[in-house]
């Protein structure tokens, strides 16, 4: 799979799809559970650039609106890509805390 | 959250008809700090350079039409950042038409300096018209082939408007003080750059233009913004090397409406840098929306 340039807004972007990898959720239940789980908080400006680049990009797709407010949910493309980055992460902290272990 | 509402308006209106309600229902539920309200403005400054953002569900057709408005309305925006400049450039231009521009010719590095802003407007002026003239014949061409004259007579007012110039400049002067002239002059002579301006940008919009002469513009403009930002460069640093081989001068010394040169100079500075900034901005936004505008079609 060709890796999308989501610029800047890669982490951001990775962040809403690991968010979004727990179900299903609107902008404001994004960033709470990125806070949560992640200890970031995305302003709403940086939030919704990264929402128009995945949806643009078909990692995300939306729902029907619940009273204005519009989830989101994860796509084929955007799992793939969402494990793809994630098992690139792990071998590499898997690699540092080897190195780690050995000094 | 008021502020924030407001300043959802610096989104692009495609942006905005596909996230606003559901960002103004996210803004509603909390409270924001100063460093969130940022993201909101640098959220809409990358909105405006990636024309393709919140086009998302739209079909080729219309994905094709939104692209070419955009990039009629990013050509639009360089023109009127081109014509501020030029208002500004010419407040330069008379600042240093008397004793300044003695005192530019002693030094190399200022002689330079102006040398640089002089070559880049002529370059801008050469690629406006470059870009330009294509557009202006199609509005011509569209004219007649839907019969409709009001753009081909929206397009002579900048040419009435500079015999007025003319009349102006050298019709007898009024009995009145040297500095009411001066004020009569400057308000003319931006009521005529308005006038015209409106009347040029009334006519692009209300016609049919090929979009590989927009295209072709968006290319040409890229000249243009480079040329603006150049000429800023040649005035800033004009200015300071003026004001570090003659500082008491250029503290002191009254010129164009009475104003204090350094005032004046900084006033052109601001000018410049804005505009630079509205055609970089512009500029970006109309050869992106031109590259979508080919893969859309």
């Amino acid at each position: 799979m060709g890796t999308p340039n989501l610029g800047k807004f890669s982490d951001p972007s990775i962040l809403i799809l690991a968010s979004l990898a727990g179900g299903s959720k609107h902008g404001y239940a994004m960033m709470e559970d990125i806070e949560i789980f992640a200890g970031v908080h995305l302003g709403p400006g940086t939030l919704y650039g990264a929402i128009a680049r995945l949806e643009e990009s078909g990692m995300i797709e939306s729902l029907p609106s619940e009273e204005r407010r519009r989830p989101y949910r994860l796509t084929g493309v955007g799992m793939a890509f969402l494990h793809e980055q994630l098992t690139n992460l792990e071998s590499f902290a898997s690699m540092g805390l080897r190195r780690l272990a050995n000094t | 959250m008021r502020l924030e509402r407001y300043l959802l308006a610096l989104y692009p209106r495609s942006w905005r008809a596909r996230y606003e309600e559901e960002f103004v229902a996210m803004l509603e539920q909390c409270s924001f700090s100063w460093s969130d309200t940022l993201t909101i403005v640098h959220g809409a400054l990358d909105a405006h350079l990636h024309p393709q953002l919140g086009t998302c569900g739209m079909s080729h057709p219309e994905k094709a039409r939104l692209m070419l408005r955009t990039l009629r309305g990013s050509l639009l925006n360089i023109f009127y950042a081109y014509i501020g400049f030029i208002i500004v450039g010419c407040l330069f231009a008379k600042m240093t038409e008397d004793k300044l521009r003695q005192i530019t010719s002693t030094s190399t590095l200022m002689e330079s300096l102006y040398a640089i802003v002089l070559v880049n407007s002529l370059i801008a002026l050469g690629a406006m018209l470059l870009g330009g003239l294509p557009v202006v014949l199609a509005i011509i061409q569209s004219a007649i082939t839907t019969r409709r004259i009001k753009p081909v007579l929206l397009l002579t007012v900048p040419l009435f408007a500079f015999v007025a110039l003319l009349l102006f400049i050298y019709m007898p002067r009024l009995p009145v003080p040297w500095l009411v002239n001066q004020y009569c002059f400057a308000t003319f002579f931006l009521v005529d750059a308005f006038i015209s301006t409106v009347a040029v940008s009334s006519a692009i919009t209300r016609s049919e233009i090929p979009p590989d002469r927009l295209r072709f513009a968006a290319r040409v403009s890229t000249i243009v913004t480079i040329a603006m930002f150049l000429m800023l460069i040649g005035t800033l640093g004009w200015g300071l090397s003026m004001r570090a081989s003659n500082p008491d001068l250029f503290l002191n010394y009254y010129s164009f409406i009475n104003t204090n040169d350094i005032n004046l100079w900084l006033f052109i500075i601001i000018g410049m840098t804005l505009a630079t900034t509205v055609a970089s901005i512009a500029t970006l936004r109309g050869i992106r929306s031109s590259a979508l505008l080919t893969t859309s079609n």
